[in-house]
């Protein structure tokens, strides 16, 4: 093997060598963020974005991308109630495929909302939204977005009073859906 | 010479191999008969469903519901309401005192599991099953998928309907020992719990990213399938009449059939609502509800279960007594018998 050769391979290795550190160091970050947003999380104390950020060595903006991944609004994506009704006429017994198919975009926002207090602030309006719709909507679905409302009240209690306003508003028809009678 | 011996020695392995595979019959965990005409791939789905159930860990007991004052009092005036009309000369407001005095708390899912499937684990749930569905028919040619009862004329695409129970009553109607061809013998319908349930192609179709879902969705099929199997006060002969004529029975515990869901329900004008307490819908519901009180469950599966859950529940129009125990404990009883109507 000649000397440049040699030397080619040694300067790959000490490359290699950095961008190895520089991954290790990006996820390290990223898991502090999310640690940090775990912690405040449980403590049911809100910090405000740049304190956050302060708190995990990152920028706000940075907080912002490691964090969030755009995806649709839930309103821009409830299944329309003649395709729910078409679908029971077509399978009865069956639950309507396009509320199932609802349900996968609602665990994406939901497993962000885990992991991020904003994220889980801004998705609880989402369900305010869909939840509170008029009467002529599909009960079915205004429940569901009511219990996932209320799902993220158990994690981050601060948000149990616009649960409650919620709950009032909405109203004991499609409150007593989200669990076995308890409206 | 050697190489046509070869060539025919490697068809008849083939043939053999592949004809193995068609006669295979899948051996399932539980007591039911496979219809022959389910392939061997559609055989395999119904054996890992009752697997997955069979191997499910349940998730821990839930706690009544405690209800807030709120909820108490919109109970009471509604109560007191209703009861006025029967009642006329009653004080509603004295009603409704009393009426938010004899509130309880909402049982916990985990009792109504309970009264249902005889037991808290998820091989209740597999022998709630077994008890009512015996054979499981391929999807047939027949489009009168589903148990149908109140009306003539059905052109719906159900996963899986109880023919068995439906039987029953042209049986009992007939007034003819009738039987039943399944996979090469007779079946006596001389009971709803023949447990025959017939599949439609959808049932194999249920699709979903995590397989524990798909799982989820067809044993919530089979469960509701189940409760169709029970006649739980008998039949009066009016009301079977009734049916054959293709009107809503009185009494529609027997074979827990469904009604038309009523004006302004999401679902007005489909036969897709329950009237009576504890039918198929709210066992359904109850099973689902159950099997996602689990907090480390993925996000996906409990997403899932959450919908059907409440899917189900709103089609049941007794719902809020029901689940409150007004209505009474699940009757998971079965009493098969024709009634003669007292003149």
């Amino acid at each position: 093997m000649t000397f440049k050769r040699k030397f080619l391979l040694a300067m790959l290795a000490i490359a290699g060598f950095f961008v190895v550190q520089l991954a290790i160091r990006s996820k390290l970050r990223h898991e502090n963020v999310k640690a940090t947003i775990r912690a405040q999380a449980q403590s049911k104390m809100v910090l405000p974005i740049a304190a956050m950020a302060e708190s995990a060595k990152v920028d706000g903006q940075e907080l912002k991308n490691v964090i969030f991944v755009d995806l649709p609004k839930l309103v821009d994506e409830m299944p329309r109630d003649e395709k729910i009704l078409e679908e029971v006429k077509q399978s009865v017994h069956s639950v309507p495929s396009s509320l199932m198919d609802f349900t996968v975009l609602v665990s994406k926002k939901m497993k962000q909302a885990r992991d991020n207090y904003f994220y889980a602030e801004a998705l609880f309006s989402e369900f305010d939204s869909c939840a509170a719709q008029d009467d002529e909507r599909n009960i079915t679905l205004r429940a569901y977005c009511l219990a996932n409302a209320k799902r993220l009240v158990t994690w981050y209690p601060n948000l149990a009073a616009r649960w409650t306003e919620l709950a009032e508003r909405v109203g004991t028809h499609v409150l007593e859906l989200v669990d076995l009678g308890q409206g | 010479m050697r190489a046509r011996r070869i060539h025919f020695s490697f068809g008849l392995l083939l043939t053999a191999l592949s004809c193995g595979k068609a006669d295979e019959v899948v051996k399932l965990p539980v007591d039911i008969e496979l219809d022959p005409g389910l392939s061997h791939s559609q055989q395999t789905t119904i054996k890992e469903d009752f697997e997955w159930l069979i191997d499910l860990e349940m998730p821990a007991a839930d706690a009544p519901a405690v209800p807030t004052r709120e909820q108490r009092v919109l109970w009471a005036e509604r109560q007191a309401h209703l009861q006025k009309f029967q009642n006329p000369e009653r004080d509603e407001g004295k009603m409704e005192m009393e009426l938010l005095n004899t509130f309880e708390q909402t049982p916990a899912v985990s009792r109504w599991f309970e009264e249902i499937f005889g037991g808290s684990e998820s091989s209740d749930v597999v022998n709630f099953v077994d008890d009512r569905i015996n054979y499981l028919e391929a999807p047939n040619r027949n489009p009168n998928e589903r148990l149908y009862l109140a009306t003539a004329k059905m052109n719906t695409y159900t996963p899986a309907f109880n023919r068995g129970t439906e039987l029953f009553f042209t049986a009992l109607g007939a007034g003819e020992s009738l039987r039943y061809s399944f996979a090469g013998r007779f079946l006596p319908l001389d009971d709803s719990r023949v447990g025959l349930v017939s599949l439609g192609k959808s049932f194999f179709q249920i699709s979903h990213p995590l397989p524990a879902v798909e799982h989820l969705a067809r044993m919530s099929l089979l469960v509701h399938e189940a409760r169709h199997s029970d006649c739980t006060h008998g039949i009066r002969r009016s009301d079977l009449k009734k049916m054959i004529m293709g009107i809503e029975a009185s009494d529609k515990t027997c074979g827990q059939v469904h009604v038309v869901c009523p004006e302004g329900h999401d679902y007005a004008g489909v036969h897709a609502c329950d009237a009576s307490p504890w039918g198929a819908y709210a066992v359904d519901s109850v099973f689902v509800t159950r099997l996602a009180q689990c907090e480390d469950c993925p996000e996906e599966y409990l997403q899932a279960a959450m919908i059907m859950g409440i899917d189900r529940r709103s089609r049941v129009l007794v719902r809020d007594d029901m689940f409150r125990g007004v209505l009474g404990k699940p009757d998971m009883t079965h009493n098969p018998k024709l009634i003669e109507d007292t003149p």
